[in-house]
């Protein structure tokens, strides 16, 4: 617990209704959807550029830590107070401030929750693209500071891509803006580009202009079979050099959709592996018969169409379920974020997966695979007992051959859902020559070292920490 | 605050239900829709949280106190997040389970008591009569329609009437709805239930109560599930009606088509639906225990529903006592669907 006086300082603030220091605020607020836990001191919900500011002045003089959070669904860790201090609830700056289609850019607090927006958008025939599986939750501030993306990402890119400009409270209290409100922009460092992704690390960001996109007048969707696994994923690299790029291609191996039709009482095809292709605009079908034929060409049992709105979002709630779908796959098993995103060349997808299965099979633990095949982002989900300590350094030893193997591949340890705690240190082999580099940012920006600090190149040792799972509690 | 039964770190959670809870990913696709966290924001108004919650109380990682106790009750139990739940997790049965060993509210203890002492939330001392003991018609009307929606309980006997019907009305006994809710013990009360092999409920927490706990030979309906059976002729009705779903008729017990095909018999009537419908349809806070409690937040989540009535222009139409009432309170003017049945519904 922080002194009294600091607490009511931040009341001072804030307002004493926007402070929580119970212990069920604490303890939910020391989640997020990733493995691991700890409660922070005090939770602050500010409302204002304004507070924040005075908030991060007091941190700084007081050495405390804050966390910047969104809603807490990232899988890493990232809003996870490693040293309790400060978790700063960001949701309560939720204004959608202006969205100005003919200048193809919207203004939004990082509060704004990412379906909201684009529910507001779509009334003027726009959107903003990134589609990550938790849209309906996750902010916008969150999916800018972890450089989020999804399933569309193969044709829209990622949101680093439509961040034009931003305001962000710097360690010092400092307001700074980065960036404009430009579609281009070659004016100075693009300063903009290093908070995307920067996890919390170096600024708070409190304001942020979006590039918007026109929504596709039409969209396909198609849904192709496998019997192996190995022919799903030479599919999609011959659908990919086609030179027809999809607007969403996404693969699911036999786990995952056992999973799926367990949860979600779906019925997708029981076979080794599905892929899910959308094409969008003016030619999505005569697009997506062009890559059905490919689909067949490489070896897909079956491959339907629809363009029905009803069926489309059915196989996408599918789709986007499959995460907390599998943590119901077996009675005794739960899913767990581990080696959960990792990207790899196109050409390699194949491989790679064969090498997790293979991986899974030598450390007896269940490993599912799905994600983003077209561009290469593949999620796997560790499935184990939480009580089995043997089981979590089965998993453990796991995910390290996984990233092995995906370095091997040329590959990256994060495609989207970025470092925080659960990939550190593989992150930190894989951009090991940067590593000072990033240090020397970060302790330039912040000298007392209060923002999230302890993630990414600072984590040190195993990541079977923190753990919100059973087992280490014996350990006590 | 104490625990009713004192022995947390033993809470009598099977296996199954503790890893039921770990299958939490933390996901937060709970609080869409989560009325409650839609209006407070804070971690622990929604399902997620609750979870959590639960998941630290049987790992010892924290001990019960207010602010445990107040967020477990801060939950309407309308099973939404269940509905949004990918992971299928049962949030409104663990935070019931939970309720079943954590302290209570203060402000439930008079309620218990009024319970225990009267046979009514409200502590009011009456008896109803009982009915036509012979039929093997039955209803139930409850706590609600004696002794507050006596409009409905009118209404209802008036269209059995019109029907052909004279039921056994029931005594009025609680039917325990509150004490299951917050998580209190229950002494089940003994009925007579004479001959009746078809008991009807306006209340649809009752019907639920009695569904969960009566002896299976009794057929247990909602009163519009045997008013549709019926077939009755209505007399034309010209109006724009919006039918609120109660969340106990609709996503406990599954009852969201027969209440809109009543009304959709009736000549004239124009049924609109709220934006959030059947399944995603927004609770209004009206459950006693929970109104009772949290009165603010009650009033904001019942206001949401009559801002969306108004704003459609049509008028509010539900079928639960607890839901008429509470909006009523609020200043909506909300109808049941018996009293419009009633109204359309010709003597024989």
């Amino acid at each position: 617990m922080l002194p009294p006086k600091i607490i009511t300082h931040l009341k001072n603030i804030t307002g004493e209704e926007n402070v929580f220091t119970t212990t069920a605020d604490l303890y939910t607020y020391g989640f997020d959807a990733s493995i691991h836990h700890r409660s922070p001191e005090v939770v602050v919900r500010p409302h204002a550029t304004r507070q924040i500011q005075e908030i991060i002045t007091v941190a700084n003089k007081e050495k405390i830590s804050i966390v910047p959070r969104g809603a807490g669904t990232g899988l890493s860790g990232q809003a996870v107070p490693l040293q309790g201090g400060i978790v700063m609830d960001l949701t309560a700056m939720n204004r959608i401030k202006k969205i100005r289609i003919s200048d193809l850019y919207c203004l939004v607090e990082p509060g704004v929750v990412y379906a909201n927006l684009n529910k507001e958008l779509a009334k003027k025939g726009f959107f903003f693209p990134p589609t990550p599986g938790s849209g309906d939750v996750c902010t916008i501030g969150g999916m800018v500071a972890l450089n989020a993306s999804g399933m569309r990402a193969i044709k829209y890119g990622a949101t680093r891509d439509y961040v034009l400009g931003m305001k962000v409270v710097m360690a010092s209290g400092n307001l700074v803006t980065l960036g404009t409100y430009t579609l281009k922009n070659a004016s100075g460092y693009q300063l903009e580009r290093l908070m995307v992704g920067s996890e919390g690390t170096l600024g708070i960001i409190t304001e942020i202009t979006l590039r918007v996109f026109p929504l596709p007048t039409k969209r396909t969707l198609a849904l192709a079979t496998y019997s192996s696994l190995k022919k799903a994923g030479e599919g999609v690299s011959a659908v990919i050099a086609q030179g027809i790029i999809p607007s969403a291609l996404e693969i699911m191996d036999n786990v995952c959709i056992k999973a799926v039709n367990k949860a979600m009482n779906l019925s997708l095809p029981n076979k080794e592996a599905l892929l899910l292709i959308e094409t969008d605009g003016m030619n999505a079908t005569d697009e997506i018969q062009k890559i059905a034929a490919i689909c067949k060409k490489t070896g897909a049992d079956s491959i339907t169409f629809t363009e029905d709105e009803k069926e489309m979002q059915q196989l996408w709630r599918g789709r986007k379920s499959v995460l907390p779908s599998l943590s119901r796959y077996g009675d005794n098993y739960v899913s767990v974020s581990l080696a959960d995103d990792m990207s790899v060349p196109i050409s390699q997808i194949s491989k790679a997966i064969v090498a997790f299965q293979q991986i899974a099979t030598d450390h007896g633990i269940i490993i599912g695979t799905y994600g983003h095949a077209g561009d290469g982002n593949l999620h796997t989900k560790v499935l184990l007992d939480p009580n089995s300590q043997d089981q979590w350094k089965q998993a453990e030893k796991a995910v390290d051959k996984i990233y092995h193997t995906v370095l091997d591949l040329r590959g990256t340890i994060s495609g989207e859902h970025a470092i925080g705690i659960s990939k550190a240190p593989w992150m930190q082999k894989e951009r090991r020559t940067a590593l000072q580099t990033m240090e020397n940012i970060k302790k330039t920006l912040d000298k007392n070292n209060i923002l999230n600090p302890g993630k990414m190149m600072q984590w040190k040792g195993s990541i079977i920490s923190y753990l919100r799972y059973p087992w280490t509690k014996k350990e006590k | 605050m104490e625990g009713k039964y004192n022995f947390l770190s033993t809470i009598s959670m099977d296996k199954k239900r503790k890893i039921e809870i770990m299958s939490c990913t933390g996901c937060g696709f709970c609080k869409e829709g989560c009325p409650v966290f839609e209006q407070t924001g804070i971690e622990s108004s929604s399902g997620k949280g609750k979870i959590l919650l639960a998941y630290g109380l049987l790992q010892g990682d924290i001990i019960e106190d207010e602010s445990v106790t107040r967020a477990f009750y801060e939950c309407s139990l309308c099973k939404k997040c269940e509905t949004r739940c990918p992971s299928l997790i049962d949030i409104p049965l663990i935070i019931s389970s939970m309720r079943k060993h954590i302290g209570y509210l203060p402000q439930h203890e008079q309620l218990i008591q009024n319970i225990n002492t009267s046979n009514n939330p409200f502590g009011e001392t009456y008896e109803a009569p009982v009915l036509n003991k012979n039929s093997t018609l039955g209803y139930f009307p409850g706590c609600f329609l004696n002794l507050r929606e006596k409009n409905i309980k009118k209404a209802t006997l008036s269209v059995l009437k019109k029907l052909g019907y004279k039921p056994h009305v029931l005594n009025t006994s609680c039917c325990n709805a509150p004490l299951e809710r917050i998580g209190a013990r229950i002494t089940s009360p003994k009925r007579d239930y004479g001959y009746i092999n078809t008991l009807l409920f306006s209340c649809p927490a009752c019907l639920y109560m009695f569904k969960k706990n009566t002896y299976k030979k009794i057929q247990l309906s909602h009163i519009t599930e045997f008013i549709l059976q019926k077939k009755p002729i209505f007399t034309p009705w010209k109006k724009k009606v919006i039918y609120h779903d109660p969340c106990y008729l609709g996503r406990w017990l599954g009852i969201y088509d027969a209440p809109r095909q009543v009304l959709q018999n009736i000549p004239g009537l124009e049924l609109v639906e709220f934006t959030d419908t059947r399944e995603s349809a927004q609770c209004c806070g009206s459950e006693v225990e929970f109104r009772t409690a949290f009165p603010l937040l009650a009033e904001k989540m019942g206001k949401k529903v009559l801002r969306e009535a108004k704003k459609k222009n049509a008028l509010l139409v539900t079928a639960s006592p607890h839901c008429s009432y509470h909006l009523k309170k609020l200043g909506g003017h909300p109808l049941d669907i018996l009293e419009i049945v009633d109204n359309c519904l010709p003597l024989k």
